[in-house]
């Protein structure tokens, strides 16, 4: 709500595509793409230009080539300096580029925050305020929604001994402060450091240990196999819902791996429709020979393989060097009813690329078998917003600790307070009257 | 239409006489009603006025030109700066004063005040014409007095049921009538009544305790005054000294013995026997709750604090009770030291009605009823220095609003531990009597009793509630410490300035004595440790500062008091009504609210920017 400050977001729509764009808005958004490149223009404009790579993906200075869109107050979106960084579509590498953009100063953008400040500053007409409610309403209502599931999840099972810890270490300090006539000794500077110490280790470990970095070097891949003609294109159309392979009723039409990532919902994988493996009819050194070769190693190295058939296929056996992890059944538009089922030691379900009929099952199973089964297990993934709150934390409790070296009360605490409104971002406040319930439900105030 | 009274003030506790101070020399006509004028400004429960949080509010107040720092001064027997071994950001400073003398004073301070009028009476009603304005007061004889503004201050007075064991008094302190009338007619004004409890220890007669069983507390060798007007450097006087004589307090303990005694009479006492049901403080516990909270502790401190300087009174802090008579008789016999004391008054508990403050503003002023205004324990809170902090901002407020028919005054949580007091009374209803603690303040490296003044006078001044003398000597100190300050940034030692060496922990103005002299840079000893306490914690200021601008910008936007929530596109249902029940002043107050989120501020701004 504030409108001065500089904010960012990612602001394509969810989900991959060949490019992604990061939106920065406010008045340093200029000096902060300054910092990511030596070639920053001032004027406005659209510029092709390398960006040094984020420190978490690579060590050293590499860059990569992005599309930067120049916007200055009053003529852009937000009626602020405006920067676009089109970037291509890897995912993790945008997260990156956020995170470091959060890193040098930029606060991620609440939601329907972009559009807010273009209305505050007049570039949006009443008649549209109404309008920008209501998203801001849907991305709020969806954010809660999102804050109560985390809420009862992974991340908050384990964020929740470091608050307790930071919040009884920032009580006890409290507690010492205000009533320091009380017959108590509250804690100890060696209490205090340990207590520090072991919630800096906790967060550490936790950013150590989380899908963002797991997700850096490997992301889940699929490949899918079957007959030509079996509906394998079509079905990665669907699940991207665009047409990036091209299909036609003639089979063989995929003469390449074609890959897409595909967001489900609890992550994102890539699919590889590898080129037909239909038997080789003639000349074993020529084409066809090699494209099969590539389509063998593909299936050798996916960490998950997906059998098409035909459902009007009478024989849709096709003899596999790996047991497939699941079998998809296309076209169940032209035959609803499946024969008598033959037996099969992994799932099968039945899908329509083209209707759409079932393919959010399909989704379902497949973001079992990437990430496992909800609840046992999963994965933790942490957004860009929530690693620069850790990050805050962690540099607060850094602070604290070169604090508690001139035993000066009143500063620990005050660090404290910031590294535990960190933590709170994440997952709500810690209020003073809860610190203050804190201290009286252990300690007997009472002058 | 010609009036009897601008603002009439019902009630002439700590709230109320620094309303009708602030507001009367202001330059209106104030009536002060008072059941008992002889008890204006009476320290019903400890006599002591300050400590952490407290002390600096009272600073506060002091600098805005209240009266609680001027009287305390004057009435000080014993003065202590505490957590002095801690940074000044949270030293509080604290002061027993003879609760006799201390009363006394504030009705001499009252006296001067040409446009105050004092009245005995009870107020039984408070007219309100069809606009819903207020138009007068009726007393309990019948007299009505017209007035267009009334600032309601009547403390633990409102329906008072004082509590000694098993025996109910009516009274808001002993010996003295409970108001009755007043709480039925702030219910017909439409106001949702709630009721809090509180208690005092018992007192004791001097003469017939064994001090020597005590540990001696004693005061600071060199007392710190409230007032900024006796810290000031003057032409008089070197330094401050307190008026009256100085003496000592006391330390013991309860022992095992007692606690066993206690545990086996709970079931006369008060609270654990369901006579009463309202919520007492947490902070401040009776020692029956002490006892039974905290079972494994062995014993509990007592401090025995003199009255007054002419009374035989001693005030046992550390053990309040509404235990009957029978067994605080016995506790006390049980307490090395006491075995003959003799109790001159028995500890209490009372129950009060109070108005859940979020039917209140930020100016105090009731959202219901224009020109109606409440502070002090009836909103809620407890303590001499928060009633008295209230007492001064509708004071302020009900002067504005009589002469510009809008109150608008209020301070922001960066700007005063008032502010702060204000705010958490009208964002989150109290749970038990709101107490000021310095953990309640997130700019509390800001708000120290060191720099009340620089934070708040130019602000009295501005209302006109600072009179010249002060502001003058003000404007002195100020000018001297930014001027001083300059000059750091541009004497160097050892090329680096000495602002910046000031900054480290380990250095201090002495280390550099002799280089400020040679260049002229001299100041008193007092200004000189203000500038360095100002450096000490520059950098962790400015650090906040960033937030304070941030939250400044939602303070300073502002909510329409007739605002239709229900209007609101995009709201959700639990953010609208928790925002018609708070109806917040400011879009930073609204994002204040438990359950408020920023998207949901957000969507209110759009709607206020639509209008």
């Amino acid at each position: 709500m504030i409108t001065t400050d500089t904010i960012v977001a990612i602001s394509s729509a969810v989900g991959v595509a060949a490019r992604m764009i990061v939106r920065v808005s406010g008045d340093r958004a200029i000096a902060l793409l300054n910092e990511l490149t030596d070639e920053a223009p001032t004027r406005p404009g659209a510029y092709r230009i390398p960006l040094r790579c984020p420190k978490a993906l690579c060590e050293t200075s590499v860059t990569f080539p992005a599309w930067v869109y120049v916007f200055c107050s009053p003529r852009s979106y937000t009626g602020q300096d405006l920067i676009e960084l089109h970037l291509p579509g890897n995912p993790l590498l945008v997260q990156s580029v956020v995170e470091d953009l959060i890193r040098r100063g930029a606060r991620s953008a609440e939601p329907g925050e972009f559009t807010f400040r273009a209305f505050i500053h007049g570039r949006l007409g009443l008649t549209e305020a109404e309008g920008v409610a209501l998203t801001i309403h849907a991305a709020n209502e969806s954010e809660l929604r999102a804050a109560r599931q985390l809420m009862s999840g992974e991340l908050a099972r384990r964020l929740a001994k470091p608050m307790d810890r930071l919040a009884d270490a920032l009580a006890l300090l409290e507690a010492g402060i205000d009533f320091v006539e009380e017959d108590i000794s509250f804690i100890s500077t060696q209490e205090l450091t340990d207590r520090i110490d072991q919630v800096r280790q906790e967060i550490e470990q936790l950013l150590r240990s989380t899908a963002r970095i797991e997700r850096i070097t490997h992301e889940p891949r699929f490949v899918l196999v079957g007959k030509p003609n079996s509906g394998k294109s079509s079905l990665l159309n669907a699940l991207t819902r665009s047409d990036r392979a091209v299909i036609s009723p003639v089979a063989g039409t995929t003469r390449d791996a074609i890959s897409a990532q595909i967001v489900l919902d609890r992550g994102i994988v890539t699919v590889i429709d590898v080129a037909g493996l239909e038997p080789i009819t003639h000349d074993p050194h020529g084409i066809q020979t090699q494209m099969q070769e590539q389509a063998l190693r593909t299936l050798q190295h996916a960490d998950f393989v997906i059998q098409v058939v035909d459902a009007t296929d009478p024989d849709p056996s096709v003899r596999l060097p790996r047991i497939p992890d699941l079998r998809v059944v296309n076209k169940i538009d032209l035959k609803p009813h499946p024969d008598v089922q033959e037996g099969c030691s992994f799932p099968t379900v039945r899908v329509s690329a083209k209707t759409g009929e079932n393919l959010s099952e399909l989704e379902r199973i497949m973001s079992e078998l990437a990430f496992g089964r909800v609840e046992t297990g999963a994965t933790l993934s942490l957004s860009a917003r929530h690693v620069a709150a850790l990050e805050e934390c962690l540099s607060a409790l850094d602070q604290a600790n070169t604090s508690t070296s001139t035993g000066a009360t009143e500063l620990i605490a005050q660090d404290l307070r910031v590294a535990l409104e960190a933590l709170g971002r994440i997952l709500g406040q810690v209020t003073p009257d809860d610190l203050l319930g804190r201290i009286f439900s252990s300690f007997c105030i009472g002058k | 239409m010609k009036v009897d009274f601008d603002i009439l003030v019902i009630g002439g506790g700590h709230a109320g006489a620094e309303a009708s101070w602030a507001a009367s020399r202001l330059g209106v006509r104030v009536g002060l009603i008072s059941l008992d004028p002889s008890r204006i400004g009476a320290m019903s429960c400890n006599p002591a006025i300050g400590g952490l949080a407290k002390g600096q509010m009272v600073r506060e107040i002091d600098a805005l030109g209240g009266l609680m720092g001027l009287a305390t001064d004057r009435t000080g027997i014993q003065f202590r700066m505490l957590n002095r071994s801690k940074g000044p950001a949270v030293w509080g400073p604290r002061a027993q004063c003879d609760k006799y003398k201390y009363a006394a004073e504030v009705q001499r301070l009252l006296h001067t005040c040409q446009n105050l009028t004092i009245l005995k009476g009870e107020a039984v009603e408070i007219l309100v014409d069809e606009h819903r304005h207020v138009t007068g007061v009726v007393l309990s004889d019948q007299t009505r007095l017209s007035c267009r503004s009334v600032i309601v201050t009547t403390g633990t007075f409102l329906r008072a049921l004082m509590h000694t064991g098993e025996q109910k008094t009516e009274g808001g302190r002993v010996g003295e009538q409970s108001a009755r009338g007043l709480s039925d007619c702030l219910r017909k004004l439409g106001l949702e009544l709630g009721r809090l409890k509180t208690g005092t220890p018992p007192r004791l007669k001097r003469q017939t305790i064994d001090f020597s069983k005590f540990e001696i507390q004693p005061g600071d060798a060199q007392p710190a005054p409230f007032s900024y007007l006796n810290e000031y450097p003057s032409e008089s006087r070197a330094v401050w000294s307190p008026p009256l004589p100085q003496v000592e307090c006391w330390l013991g303990t309860t022992n095992p013995d007692i606690h066993e005694l206690i545990r086996a009479n709970l079931h006369r006492a008060p609270m654990y026997s369901g006579q009463i049901q309202s919520t007492g403080p947490r902070y401040c516990p009776s020692i029956e709750d002490k006892v039974v909270r905290f079972s494994d502790k062995p014993s509990h401190q007592i401090f025995l604090e003199p009255e007054g300087l002419d009374t035989d009174e001693i005030y046992c802090n550390g053990i309040s009770t509404s235990l009957p008579a029978d067994v605080q008789s016995e506790i006390i016999r049980r307490i090395p030291g006491l075995e003959n004391a003799l109790v001159l008054r028995w500890g209490y508990a009372v129950e009060y009605d109070m108005v859940w403050p979020h039917q209140i503003r930020a100016t105090l002023e009731t959202k219901l009823i224009h020109g109606l205004f409440l502070a002090g324990q009836i909103n809620g809170t407890s303590g001499y220095e928060e009633a008295a902090a209230q007492g001064l901002i509708a004071g302020i407020n009900a002067f504005q609003y009589v002469t510009t028919g809008q109150a608008s005054f209020t301070l922001r949580r960066d700007q005063a531990y008032i502010g702060v007091l204000i705010d958490d009374l009208v964002t989150k209803p109290p749970i038990e009597p709101y107490r000021m603690f310095t953990s309640r303040a997130e700019h509390r490296l800001l708000l120290r009793n060191d720099n009340a003044d620089l934070r708040l006078t130019e602000i009295g001044y501005q209302i006109g509630l600072v009179r010249s003398d002060r502001y003058d000597a003000f404007v002195r100190v100020r000018d001297t410490i930014a001027q001083t300050t300059d000059r750091l940034k541009q004497l160097r030692c050892d090329g680096t300035s000495l602002f910046d060496l000031l900054r480290r922990p380990d250095r201090s103005w002495n280390n550099f004595s002799e280089l400020l002299i040679r260049n002229g840079v001299v100041t008193d000893p007092h200004t000189a440790w203000r500038i360095e306490t100002q450096i000490k914690y520059e950098g962790y200021i400015t650090r906040q500062d960033k937030s304070i601008q941030r939250l400044n910008q939602l303070e300073d936007k502002l909510i329409p008091a007739d605002f239709d929530y229900r209007q609101v596109v995009g709201l959700r249902n639990e953010a609208r009504s928790k925002l018609i029940q708070f109806t917040p002043r400011s879009l930073g107050q609204a994002l204040r609210i438990s359950g408020i989120t920023p998207a949901d501020v957000t969507v209110l701004a759009i709607a206020l920017r639509g209008k």
